[in-house]
């Protein structure tokens, strides 16, 4: 069984090396077939020498951190929050009808509509990308956590305590852990928005990162340059949650992640 | 101290409210559990057995009456009451030896003695190669040992049981109640087991209290002098089908 297994992964990996692979040489066939303007519509190949261009120069490696600093920092600090409302909301009456319903409030409200306003609060600086950044992961985080630790089974809850749990106890034995499986789910989805609301802030104002790569190429009309930073962001979520995924099965094996 | 009253339910009346109704599931429900004793509740579904059993375990408060263990009130859940759920109610998060282990760990004793209590059980109840899997990976009846365990190794002095087999298979369910049958003649335990099967209330229990229609209360109480030990071929005796007579009119 294990061994059918191992065999069985290697597979669904090389499967899908071999489905990239085929995207990429698609995307280069078609390129180069004159079907389109090969200026508007770069092959791979083309992208991948403004990739060494841009590499050679540091620009490639000082944006990618940036990027991964700001998304880094803005996803851990949006989880803390988004977590521990969750919780609170989830489970105490007085916390799910105020902060809960000012949470649902502001909820709706797009963290891109708040970036002109980060800019004129906090600059073009750091702080004003975290803050995006929090604002795009906290609420699924939140939403998600809040579900969780609200709906609960009782049986679990009545299990512990007459096996001699106290209130800390419950809550470290069986709250908690109850509430991760959609902890997980609301993580998963603030890594997503992590990147949508980064790129929105970084297109807006900033000196360096991949949306302002992205913006500022579009300036100079370098076409290879915009598709590098698309790409870099489409692969940095890739494996991102590849890793997020990873280190679950890793650390929560009672978890069904696929 | 052997024919001493373990626990008292005095005038039991407990109503939920669901949906803006109220319904009463217990009413005028009295009865008494020795030390030691094997005590079945047999009622049909929906007669207030489980409500009964929620109580005692301190879930629900009651509108009426009292619970009495040990001649103190029951205030709330407590170790020194254990239960089994139906659905077994494990924690998935935890393997199968953490979930055995999860009262003793709350009680601070020593990792020691905490592995020595559970490896006892996970050989009692033949889950020692499983120690380390998670519930989602076991049977119904396998998950069902572990929840045993778990309740056995915590040792409360009075054990509840919610129809505990009643999701299984018949060949399963048989296993367990001899399994059971097997431990209970060992320790002993103050053992209350809620079930609405005549047939498992006369294989396991001493005594049989038969409930009425909701609300429920104690409509008779039978005596169950089927020698132990027991084992499933009782059930083809002649005093087997005696009792059994007696206990479906009392139903009727």
């Amino acid at each position: 069984m294990p061994e059918a297994t191992t065999a069985f992964n290697k597979l669904s990996t090389a499967i899908t090396i071999g489905t990239f692979a085929g995207f990429f040489i698609l995307w280069e066939l078609v390129s180069k077939s004159g079907m389109f303007n090969a200026n508007l519509f770069p092959p791979p190949s083309v992208i991948l020498g403004a990739f060494l261009e841009s590499f050679a120069d540091g620009e490639f490696k000082r944006d990618v951190s940036a990027s991964i600093f700001r998304v880094g920092m803005g996803f851990m600090l949006g989880s803390i929050l988004g977590i521990s409302l969750g919780l609170m909301t989830g489970r105490v009456y007085l916390f799910r009808v105020t902060i809960g319903q000012l949470l649902n409030f502001l909820r709706n409200i797009p963290s891109i509509a708040f970036v002109p306003l980060a800019i004129v609060w906090l600059g073009i600086s750091e702080a004003s990308k975290i803050f995006l950044v929090v604002w795009g992961v906290i609420f699924p985080v939140w939403i998600n956590t809040h579900q969780g630790a609200a709906q609960i089974n009782e049986q679990y809850l009545w299990a512990i305590r007459s096996l001699g749990a106290n209130r800390m106890q419950a809550i470290k034995e069986v709250v908690l852990p109850s509430t991760l499986p959609f902890v997980v789910v609301g993580l998963r989805m603030g890594i997503a928005l992590a990147f949508i609301t980064l790129v929105a802030a970084e297109i807006a104002g900033a000196f360096y990162g991949i949306g302002y790569r992205i913006s500022s190429s579009h300036l100079i009309f370098r076409v290879d340059k915009m598709l590098l930073g698309i790409v870099t962001l489409g692969l940095l979520g890739f494996f991102a949650d590849k890793l997020y995924v990873f280190a679950i099965k890793k650390t929560l094996p009672w978890i069904e992640i696929r | 101290m052997k024919n001493a009253k373990k626990l008292i339910v005095k005038d039991l009346e407990i109503v939920y409210c669901k949906h803006n109704r109220s319904l009463t599931a217990v009413k005028g429900l009295s009865f008494a559990s020795r030390e030691n004793e094997f005590l079945c509740l047999l009622g049909p579904s929906g007669c207030g057995k489980t409500t009964a059993l929620n109580a005692i375990g301190g879930f629900l408060s009651p509108k009426n009456g009292e619970i009495l263990l040990n001649g103190e009130p029951i205030t709330g859940p407590t170790r020194r009451i254990g239960i089994v759920f139906q659905n077994y109610a494990l924690f998935p998060w935890k393997s199968v030896n953490d979930n055995i282990a999860a009262g003793l760990r709350m009680k601070g004793l020593s990792p020691y003695k905490i592995q020595k209590t559970v490896n006892y059980y996970l050989k009692v109840m033949q889950l020692a190669n499983y120690s380390e899997f998670y519930p989602n990976e076991l049977s119904g009846g396998m998950q069902q040992r572990v929840a045993v365990a778990r309740t056995l190794a915590n040792d409360p002095e009075i054990i509840l049981m919610d129809e505990p087999f009643g999701s299984l298979d018949a060949q399963t369910r048989i296993n367990l109640q001899e399994m059971l049958l097997r431990i209970w003649q060992e320790h002993k335990k103050t053992l209350i087991f809620v079930t609405h099967d005549i047939d498992e209330a006369l294989l396991l229990g001493d005594r049989i209290l038969v409930m009425t229609k909701r609300p429920g209360r104690i409509r008779k109480e039978i005596r169950n002098i089927l020698p132990r030990p027991r084992f499933y071929e009782l059930s083809t005796s002649n005093e087997y089908a005696k009792l059994k007579k007696e206990v479906i009119k009392s139903l009727e």
